[in-house]
């Protein structure tokens, strides 16, 4: 597989005879180096908006209500709903679709605009003609469907019960019942503490966390081994996990695969040696793995710097989602976009700080999880 | 949702209010089935608190120092975490709440049971006395081989649970005619301040305390603790640091250096190997480990060698033959250990205690049944050899 980084060579720029499409960035080596080396280089980004993150200026892109543009499909989809294992394609498309207008005074969020960027985000990914195939695209019908949040770190630093609602609204404009849909994290106290209501008995959509209700029977994959969440294995049939990248003072970067530590009963056990091998293990998991068909982290309102928990003033105001169904790859431009934004602060890199996440995420591309080296990922902006 | 999972969900729910409520909890978890249902969550409840502040009331802990950035490092167990806010520990019972440290298993029983001390094992204090024990959820460590997972591995929130203070401790002990409370099953490291808050009663009540441990933790709070002690048993997991960073995700030096510090303290020291195929049973091994106790502990330690059985994340080796078992307890007495045992093998002669001057059976069990004790005042009553020991 892959190792990287490497030290830099030539110049970066579109591969010879590849033909670029507007809006897409594909992440060349040094690109890549570029951001993740942060405050080591200065390079210059060739990806327009972590370019503006570095010189301080981030590029708005077009409003969320803005016509999308032509659907084209910048991934292969996956090879059909249900969950089952797919093939990785050759580059991994990962969107990432901006809107900062989208974020309002106190915290607050504009709903409307930010379901027609996830929407847009969606149909780019897929390549979708409409929402509403997009969703069929990944979620077929008569599935049961669970949405991983990440509500440890309370309201501050939570999944956006906003995006939350988006994701729902999709998911029953394709079809899916509403009491086929489950919001679930590790317990009902973290979900309501960031701002979600618990429903344990319908109607509607569920919500509620997974207290004590663990499997009984243990499930290993490399250096992990626990008990799985019950509300994960018995309570839905696939998994659309939606993280909120944050930094991590032991993993470098919390972000989609670690979602999954609220997962799993012992997670208390899997934070040494910077986390690694542990969030790639757990993902590699065929209960994650094959269940989870889609990656949206919430990128609204990021922390850079002090995490995992929250602490107000660390956060930036991005008004991002990131989507991939390619789980490497999402994580690997979650790091390199907050990587750039700590080196537009200033700030050591986390390689400088010792707790950089290439080695969990080197391990996941062995393990064929996905790609996240700068070959292998394509970065659509919206 | 297919009437299964509405069904699911629901019973979770209902199921949570009787979720607590038994004070003898059973012999550790190890013979629980799989609860049909989701054991908590669910009820009427008090969601802007972490469910279980109520009924156990996370108390400071003892031994951390605060970092910057609202961190704290533990100061506990040689892991020394470092832990964020609204994070815990690699025990899972012990978390940062604002850059206060607190434990949560202070007083939260998840097991409580009245056993031979025997089955500690303590051969050498009190033979045939019952031992009223006691254990919270969460270790430090995470042995493969981990015999009380259900409760070791996981953390306080998803294991029932009962209240039960010191002083109630101390009073259903008493009840129950036992002679000693005994920390045990999961770590007592883990939950420190409840053992040493119940430890510190035991001059008041006359009801000594013993702690089962592993010996992983730091030299200050071993210090404070051992004089509320009257015998501490230890696993010592193996003689090598590999077996130790593999299988148990520690280390082996901070527990030989435990061991000599209890040695030195004076509190009464047993010792425990469980023999585990391929991994820690060569006579080479076992031939250096024996040494060490002899040179820096001394002859007089028991020391046991204990029959491994399959579980947890080593299901795939056989239970350890009993000649393994039985060359272990001879390599032990031919490098001078006095008193060398064989156990979680009912019946072998290697359980009982015999003199080593004239080998005269001194006290004779099977399993953790004392068939006879003929000790006479702490000596052989054929040769008068002062046996070592707490024996009144």
């Amino acid at each position: 597989m892959g190792c990287w980084p490497e030290p830099p060579r030539g110049r970066g720029g579109a591969t010879a005879g590849e033909v670029r499409r507007p809006g897409e960035v594909r992440l060349t080596r040094r690109t890549f180096l570029g951001a993740a080396a942060a405050a080591g280089g200065g390079l210059l980004l060739a990806s327009p908006w972590l370019a503006a993150c570095s010189s301080g200026s981030p590029v708005a892109p077009g409003p969320a209500s803005a016509a999308p543009p032509p659907p084209r499909p910048a991934t292969p989809p996956p090879a059909g709903p249900g969950g089952a294992s797919r093939e990785q394609p050759a580059v991994s498309t990962v969107v990432l679709a901006r809107d900062p207008a989208l974020l309002g005074a106190g915290g607050s969020v504009q709903t409307e605009g930010l379901r027609r960027l996830l929407f847009a985000g969606l149909m780019r990914l897929t390549g979708a003609a409409d929402p509403a195939a997009a969703w069929r695209s990944l979620v077929g019908p008569g599935k049961r469907v669970g949405l991983k949040v990440n509500c440890l770190a309370g309201k501050g630093l939570s999944t956006h019960p906003e995006l939350v609602q988006a994701v729902i609204d999709g998911l029953t404009g394709a079809g899916v019942r509403p009491r086929d849909i489950l919001v679930w994290d590790r317990s009902d106290h973290d979900l309501s503490q960031a701002g979600f209501r618990i429903n344990r008995q319908g109607p509607g959509v569920l919500t509620l966390g997974t207290e004590g209700a663990y499997e009984s029977r243990i499930s290993e994959a490399g250096a992990v081994g626990g008990c799985l969440s019950r509300l994960l294995t018995e309570g839905c049939d696939l998994l659309i996990n939606l993280p909120v990248l944050k930094d991590h003072d032991l993993a470098g970067i919390s972000g989609g695969m670690k979602n999954f530590y609220g997962g799993i009963h012992n997670p208390n056990k899997l934070h040494d040696d910077g986390c690694s091998p542990f969030i790639a293990d757990l993902y590699s998991l065929p209960a994650i793995r094959d269940r989870t068909v889609l990656h949206v982290h919430d990128l609204l309102r990021p922390q850079f710097e002090g995490g995992p928990a929250y602490v107000p003033g660390n956060g930036w105001p991005l008004g991002g989602l990131l989507l991939a169904t390619d789980p490497v790859a999402a994580d690997g431009t979650a790091w390199r976009i907050l990587a750039a934004e700590r080196q537009r602060r200033g700030l050591k890199s986390l390689e400088q700080e010792g707790r950089s996440p290439a080695r969990w995420l080197r391990r996941a591309e062995e393990l064929g999880l996905g790609r996240s080296g700068p070959d292998g990922v394509r970065l659509v902006e919206l | 949702m297919s009437p299964d999972r509405r069904a699911f969900m629901r019973q979770g729910a209902s199921l949570a209010a009787a979720s607590v409520g038994c004070w003898l909890l059973g012999p550790g978890r190890e013979a629980r089935g799989q609860d049909p249902l989701p054991p908590t969550g669910g009820g009427p409840q008090d969601r802007s608190r972490p469910a279980g502040d109520a009924d156990f009331p996370p108390v400071p802990a003892r031994f951390y120092q605060p970092l910057p950035g609202g961190k704290i490092e533990c100061q506990l167990c040689p892991r020394r975490c470092r832990v964020a806010d609204r994070e815990r520990g690699s025990c899972g019972v012990r978390e940062n709440r604002g850059g206060v440290y607190y434990t949560l298993v202070h007083s939260r029983a998840v097991s409580a049971n009245v056993d031979p001390i025997e089955k500690k094992p303590l051969f050498h204090v009190l033979p045939g006395s019952r031992s009223f024990s006691i254990a919270t959820a969460g270790c430090n460590l995470e042995c493969r081989f981990c015999q009380n997972w259900r409760i070791s591995q996981f953390r306080p929130e998803q294991v029932e649970a009962e209240r039960l203070p010191p002083r109630r401790v101390h009073e259903l002990a008493r009840r129950t005619g036992a002679q000693t409370i005994a920390f045990t099953y999961s770590e007592p490291t883990v939950f420190y301040e409840y053992m040493l808050d119940t430890a510190q009663l035991s001059r008041e009540s006359g009801i000594r305390s013993v702690a089962i441990s592993s010996g992983y933790i730091e030299p200050e709070p071993l210090a404070l603790l051992l004089p509320n002690l009257a015998a501490i048993k230890i696993d010592l997991k193996a003689f090598s640091e590999r077996f130790y960073q593999e299988l148990c995700r520690g280390r082996l030096q901070p527990v030989l250096e435990r061991l000599q510090q209890i040695r030195r303290a004076g509190c009464w020291l047993e010792l425990v190997v469980l023999l585990i195929p391929s991994w820690n049973d060569s006579p080479a091994e076992l031939t250096a480990l024996c040494r060490w106790v002899k040179r820096e502990l001394g002859a007089d330690i028991p020391l046991h060698f204990t029959r491994f059985h399959p579980t947890y994340r080593l299901r795939t080796l056989p239970p350890t033959p009993v000649a393994t078992l039985r060359q272990a307890r001879e390599i032990g007495r031919s490098e001078g250990l006095r008193f060398v045992y064989t156990g979680n093998l009912p019946g072998d002669p290697g359980e009982s205690t015999r003199c080593p001057r004239c080998d005269r059976l001194l006290v004779e069990r099977t399993g953790f049944a004392v068939v006879a004790n003929h000790l006479a005042r702490g000596r052989c009553p054929g040769c008068n050899e002062p046996i070592p020991g707490v024996w009144s």
